[in-house]
Order: C-alpha cells, then sequence, then structure tokens
C-alpha cells in the first residue's frame, strides 16, 4: 500500500471527524494497527482539532459538576441493581455523591494528560526560554552589581577630586592674592649643603606685615621632626612658626624687619627664639 | 486546597479509573475537560441552559461506553470531544429543539453568537488578535461544518456547491491550515516572548 497516498487521501480527516462511513472505518483501524505513520498522523489530525477545540473553551456552571457526578452516581447504582437481579435500590452500598464528597476528599487525583507532539514542542521552547531568561537574568544582575561598585568607586572618587580641586583653588586664589597686593616681596629660600636640591618661596607682606611660606620643595620630615621657619631680625634667628603638614601655602608670624629667611628641621614642638634653630638648616635666603 | 494530597495520574491510568467505573476517574475527567466540552457544546446549541443537559448526556454516555475507548485508536480526549460533539449536534437535530427554534436559521445564527464565545484563546494579552485573525485560514468554514454543525459530507458538497469526490480532499486541506495555522500562533507567541529580552 502507498502510505503516502493514502495519507494524502484525505480519508485519515473524515475518519477523525466520524464522517467515514462502517466500512471506510474499519479499513482505516485495520491500517492504524499495521502501519506507525498512520496512526502517527491520525494523532496529529486530532491534536490539530483539540486544538480548535480548546479555542471555544468555556467554563461551565460551577454546580454542574455536582448534578453530573450525581447522574454518575444513578448511573452506577441502576447497573449495580441489575447485576444483583433483585429490583430493589441497594442504597447503602452507593451512596449519593455529596457536594463535600466531591471538594473535601484527602486524596485529590490530578490528571495530565498526554503530552502531544506541539505540547511537548511548546513545553520544551517554554524550558528553553525559561533557562535562556534566568541565564540572561544572572548575568545582567552580575553587570547590573559590578555597575554599582564601580559606581560607588567613582563617585567617592569623584568626591575627593572636587574636594582637592577646591583646596586647591582656594590656596591658588589665597596665593594670587597676596602676590597681587602692593608691597608684598618674594623671598626665594635655596637649599643649603644637607639638601642642595630643596627649596621654598616666602610671601612678605611688608604692609600687613605678613609672612607665607609656599611651593616648598623639602624632604619629607622624618617621624619626630618638624620644619620650622626663621627669621632672621638684627642678626639673630627669630622663630616665625612651625610648618605643619604638606600644605601649599602656610602664613606664619608677623615682623617689623627682616633680612633673611631659613628653614630648619627640629624635634616635633620646634625651638624657641631664645634657643634657636637646633636643628641643621635646610633652606636659606636674602631678603 | 491546603492539606490535600495530589497525585498526578497518567492518561492509561485515568483510562482504567474511568474503564472501571471509578467516580474519583470520571471527577478527574471533568476537571479537565470540562470547559473544553463545554465550550463546544455551548458552540453547537447555543444555550446555557441545553449545554448543561447535553454535557450530562455527554457524561453519561461516556460512563456507558468508556470500555469501548481503545487508546491505540485515538486520544481520549478527541473520543470524548466526538461523544459530546454527537450528543450537542443530535439534540440540535431533535424534534423538539427544532420546534423551539423555529424560523431561526442556523448557519447565521451560528456566526453571530461566535463572536460571543471563541474568546478563551486569549491572545489579546500579548497583542496578537488582529494577526491571527488574519492568519485565521478561509478554510475554517467547512471545518465547522462539519465539526460544529454535524454536516455529513453530502450535506458539504451541497452547501460549498463541490463534487462529493472533491469534499475529503477539500476537508484534508482545510485541517492542514488548521495544523499550520496553530504552528504559527506557537511561533507567534515564541516570538513575542523572545523579543521581550531582546
Amino acid at each position: 500500500m502507498d502510505i503516502k497516498a493514502y495519507i494524502s487521501s484525505g480519508i485519515l480527516e473524515s475518519y477523525v471527524l466520524k464522517l467515514t462511513t462502517v466500512e471506510e472505518t474499519a479499513e482505516v483501524e485495520k491500517n492504524i494497527a499495521q502501519h506507525p505513520e498512520i496512526r502517527a498522523e491520525i494523532f496529529l489530525i486530532e491534536e490539530a482539532l483539540e486544538s480548535y477545540a480548546l479555542e471555544f473553551a468555556h467554563e461551565p456552571p460551577a454546580e454542574l459538576k455536582i448534578r453530573i457526578m450525581n447522574a454518575l452516581a444513578k448511573e452506577q447504582l441502576s447497573v449495580t441493581s441489575e447485576q444483583k437481579g433483585s429490583g430493589s435500590f441497594v442504597t447503602d452500598s452507593i451512596s449519593q455523591v455529596s457536594d463535600d464528597e466531591l471538594n473535601t476528599e484527602d486524596k485529590v487525583l490530578e490528571f495530565r494528560p498526554q503530552p502531544s507532539a506541539t505540547r511537548t514542542w511548546v513545553a520544551a521552547a517554554s524550558w528553553a526560554l525559561l533557562i535562556l531568561s534566568v541565564g540572561a537574568n544572572i548575568i545582567f544582575f552580575n553587570r547590573w552589581k559590578g555597575s554599582e561598585e564601580k559606581l560607588a568607586i567613582a563617585e567617592s572618587q569623584n568626591l575627593k577630586i572636587v574636594q582637592n580641586e577646591e583646596i586647591l583653588k582656594a590656596n591658588y586664589e589665597q596665593e594670587l592674592n597676596i602676590l597681587q597686593s602692593p608691597g608684598v616681596k618674594v623671598i626665594a629660600l635655596s637649599g643649603q649643603p644637607v639638601a642642595p636640591n630643596s627649596k621654598a618661596l616666602v610671601y612678605w607682606d611688608t604692609n600687613s606685615e605678613s609672612v607665607y611660606v609656599s611651593s616648598m620643595k623639602l624632604p619629607e620630615a622624618p617621624s619626630g621632626k618638624q620644619y620650622q621657619l626663621w627669621a632672621i631680625v638684627d642678626g639673630k634667628p627669630v622663630d616665625a612658626g612651625l610648618i605643619s603638614g604638606n600644605t601649599q601655602m602656610l602664613k606664619m608670624k608677623s615682623f617689623g624687619k627682616a633680612v633673611a629667611f631659613a628653614i630648619s628641621l627640629e624635634e616635633t614642638g620646634g625651638s624657641t627664639t631664645e634657643v634657636g634653630p637646633k636643628g641643621q638648616i635646610y633652606v636659606m635666603g636674602n631678603v | 486546597m491546603a492539606g490535600k494530597r495530589r497525585t498526578i495520574i497518567s492518561e492509561e491510568n485515568l483510562v482504567a479509573l474511568l474503564q472501571s467505573k471509578d467516580q474519583r476517574g470520571f471527577s478527574v475527567l471533568y476537571d479537565n475537560y470540562s470547559s473544553a466540552l463545554y465550550g463546544v457544546i455551548l458552540k453547537i446549541v447555543h444555550s446555557e441552559e441545553i449545554a448543561a443537559d447535553v454535557m450530562q448526556d455527554s457524561f453519561v454516555k461516556i460512563w456507558r461506553n468508556v470500555e469501548n475507548y481503545n487508546r491505540s485508536k485515538g486520544t481520549l480526549f478527541t473520543w470524548i470531544l466526538n461523544i459530546a460533539r454527537n450528543t450537542a449536534i443530535d439534540k440540535i437535530r431533535s424534534q423538539d429543539f427544532q420546534n423551539s427554534q423555529q424560523n431561526q436559521d442556523l448557519s447565521n445564527y451560528v456566526n453571530t453568537i461566535d463572536s460571543q464565545n471563541s474568546t478563551s484563546f486569549d491572545v489579546d494579552a500579548i497583542g496578537l488578535r488582529k494577526i491571527v485573525e488574519k492568519l485565521r485560514p478561509e478554510h475554517q468554514q467547512i471545518v465547522d461544518l462539519l465539526y460544529f454543525q454535524g454536516y455529513t459530507q453530502a450535506e458539504v458538497a451541497e452547501e460549498l456547491n463541490i463534487p462529493l469526490g472533491t469534499v475529503k480532499t477539500r476537508i484534508k486541506s482545510a485541517i492542514s491550515h488548521l495544523r499550520e495555522y496553530f504552528i504559527v500562533i506557537v511561533l507567534l507567541i515564541f516570538y513575542e516572548i523572545v523579543s521581550l529580552y531582546l
């Protein structure tokens, strides 16, 4: 038999739709039993019509189930009494199904319809999509978390830069103000034999008698030591203040007159005018 | 539903339960297929009241004839669908139904009711309904005549004005289109879901 021709004749569709004659039905059923391809084709046709029927699915009224289950219980009852061969109803053997029985059974049977080809395919596609989606979610979640961390770092760095910039700006503005005011003398202090490459600048505003030290290039003070500025007045060093931190510019003590300035490395806390510099002079310059 | 023990049973076991006339089997059958059966019945009889009667008659017929069901000949769903369909078609062809529906042109009636009852395959939610409407094959007509109005092949030949000999091939191409139509729907839904992630 030419199975392809048989399948394409349309008889299988008519069979599924119950349109075949008794003879045709018997023939189709015989062929189904003999040829798995025909059986597979029948299932595909059934599936198409089942899907079509499901398009029209409509929830029946809630009470219909009780009514139908009761009708089936009656059916069972009549069969039982027929089998017993007596005309009397055996009412205690099969009771009417009550609402309670239907809804509060301990054991609920659930039925999973046989997976059809399309349903299997849809199920497989759904699983594949679910897995893809979960994977994508994990990837995006990780990326998002990474981005959050990077953003936090960038934000704190940005904040530091802004703060530094403000400090620098304030320092430069201050320095510029000082440099632009009349009567300001700029004294360059140059490196002494201890540290020939060291240098610093002293701004001496003779009008307001303010002294600033700036642009210091000194070796880092070892722990327990601190730089101290001295003014040479009447041939003697006078304490002009301690230099703390790495600040660009420091306002120091004021003087009526000075002929030179110098910076020495002292014990933390510095020395006094009475004692004079005890440590070595690092930079010095004449007014 | 808390506290209830659920047992998943296979179609094979369900058929065994049904064939042993176990009430639980019919309860499970009802829970799984009642809306599909009721929808088809309603599409044929167009009355909730008559549909409920037809549902009951269908379940009684299933009960009485379930021994004759043979899994090798087809799916359980198709078997019970055919019982419900035949019961409903018998109903609309019965004398008392005919009397109550006098002067109603059935096929016109079918079309007006359809739009009210055929929304449960709800693709609206993902905006596909329009595409699907366009794809819905004109072949639907022949399927509807056979499936919901119980036309015989001769009646179809007369209604569609085609020779009886070509009815089978027409049915074949109609159902092939139906198959393609569902595959297209599945693909469209798949495409919609995928596009959500792109």
